[in-house]
């Protein structure tokens, strides 16, 4: 009787064992993407936090160390620490996430939002910020969303204490062909993301996105 | 917000009654209960069954109707749950500290086994060491507590945290792992 009830017990603890390996798994994908968010929201809060030290060394001229304070506000780009430069915002789907500069090793779209090579920054004036990113279900899907925009959605980007306010002005598809034709307003500051069409692999989504002053 | 006591048991009666869904819930959940109450001096395993057969369908049913709603709510509980693992903010972190030190004075007193004692008193005490590392480094750096991303801009203090936490998370897995072999392990008797 008492080994039954040993054997019993023992089938119990595997069970239990086997169901939390179970879930395990099956939960692994979502739980790596909140993660991903929660790191995301601390590096955003970090990047805010530093933007604000530097705007109160700016606010601070009565001081005596004047030779800290410079006439730019500008995030320390260190290409070995994984530290936000800025921040991409797309409020109608709720999209929020920063960027790190553009020689950074985490400048990837393994990790991150990805700034093209061939894009300038924010700051450059008539200048076509480029941002990569993956589309689909995987924790790095951080433009998974993209889809769902509407042409005169608003995007915002925060660069060096700045903010630069975008709107779609156009859509469109292009084959996968290792290239990408960007049809923009050269007279115009823009914002290009590029990522996978949804349910379609041979294909990448372009959004275009012209600066706007609402 | 500002309610008198009148006007809060007011607006709650109203809330519950507002719709015929919350007075259709509340029905159930009172029928529910009747079955219970009435269960615990007939004590019918059967009843008892579709009890909880019924509860676990209302779930059911309230995950199909509410999928997205209660997807959003698991969603932004567990991000709760990963801040308070990952970053936690100082009074998360200090309550730990507390647990931590209750549990290894309650260890001390404790009649408990050499080796369940060894263990705790190991985990408990790196616990505690830690947190005093935490607090000397932000002694020095002068840091402001208040403010989480001030703390975890320095990698030393996330990676001092994040240990502490997972020999956290060890000890209290250490006391159910235990628990639960105390529970179903039955030493087998010699004739």
């Amino acid at each position: 009787m008492t080994r039954r009830n040993n054997y019993k017990s023992r089938l119990i603890l595997v069970g239990f064992f086997i169901l939390i390996v179970g879930l395990a798994v099956f939960l692994f994908t979502p739980l790596k993407r909140v993660k991903e968010e929660v790191f995301n929201d601390m590096r955003l809060a970090i990047y805010q936090q530093q933007i604000n030290q530097d705007n109160d060394a700016l606010k601070n001229i009565d001081s005596n160390d004047i030779s800290s304070i410079s006439g730019d506000v500008t995030v320390e780009e260190n290409p070995e620490a994984y530290m936000y430069v800025g921040e991409l915002s797309i409020p109608s789907i709720q999209l929020k996430r920063g960027f790190v500069s553009k020689d950074s090793e985490y400048n990837n779209i393994n990790y991150n939002i990805q700034i093209a090579k061939e894009s300038d920054y924010p700051s450059v004036r008539n200048g076509n910020f480029i941002l990569m990113a993956h589309s689909g279900d995987a924790a790095i899907s951080f433009f998974d969303s993209l889809y769902k925009l509407q042409l005169g959605d608003v995007a915002t980007v925060s660069y060096q204490a700045k903010a630069y306010y975008y709107r779609l002005v156009k859509m469109y598809d292009v084959e996968k062909t290792g290239k990408v034709a960007i049809y923009r307003d050269y007279d115009k500051r823009t914002l290009t993301l590029i990522t996978c069409t949804r349910n379609n692999a041979n294909k990448q989504s372009i959004y275009i996105f012209e600066e706007t002053n609402e | 917000m500002e309610l008198s006591i009148i006007d809060k048991i007011l607006t709650f009666l109203q809330t519950i009654f507002s719709s015929f869904l919350t007075i259709e819930l509340l029905i159930v959940f009172v029928v529910i209960y009747l079955f219970l109450h009435f269960n615990h001096k007939i004590n019918n395993k059967k009843i008892k069954f579709l009890i909880c057969g019924l509860i676990l369908f209302i779930v059911c049913i309230c995950f199909f109707l509410f999928q997205q709603d209660i997807g959003y709510v698991f969603s932004s509980i567990v991000k709760v749950i990963m801040q308070c693992f990952y970053f936690p903010n100082i009074i998360f972190y200090f309550t730990t500290v507390l647990l931590s030190f209750i549990c290894l004075c309650w260890t001390v007193f404790a009649s408990y086994p050499k080796n369940r004692k060894i263990i705790q008193y190991i985990l408990l005490l790196t616990h505690l060491y830690l947190f005093t590392v935490f607090a000397t480094i932000c002694y020095q750096e002068e840091l402001s507590l208040i403010n989480t991303a001030n703390i975890y801009q320095y990698d030393s203090l996330f990676v001092i945290v994040q240990v502490s936490q997972c020999i956290f998370i060890l000890f209290w897995i250490y006391q159910l792992s235990y628990r639960l072999y105390k529970r179903f392990h039955r030493p087998v008797e010699k004739k």
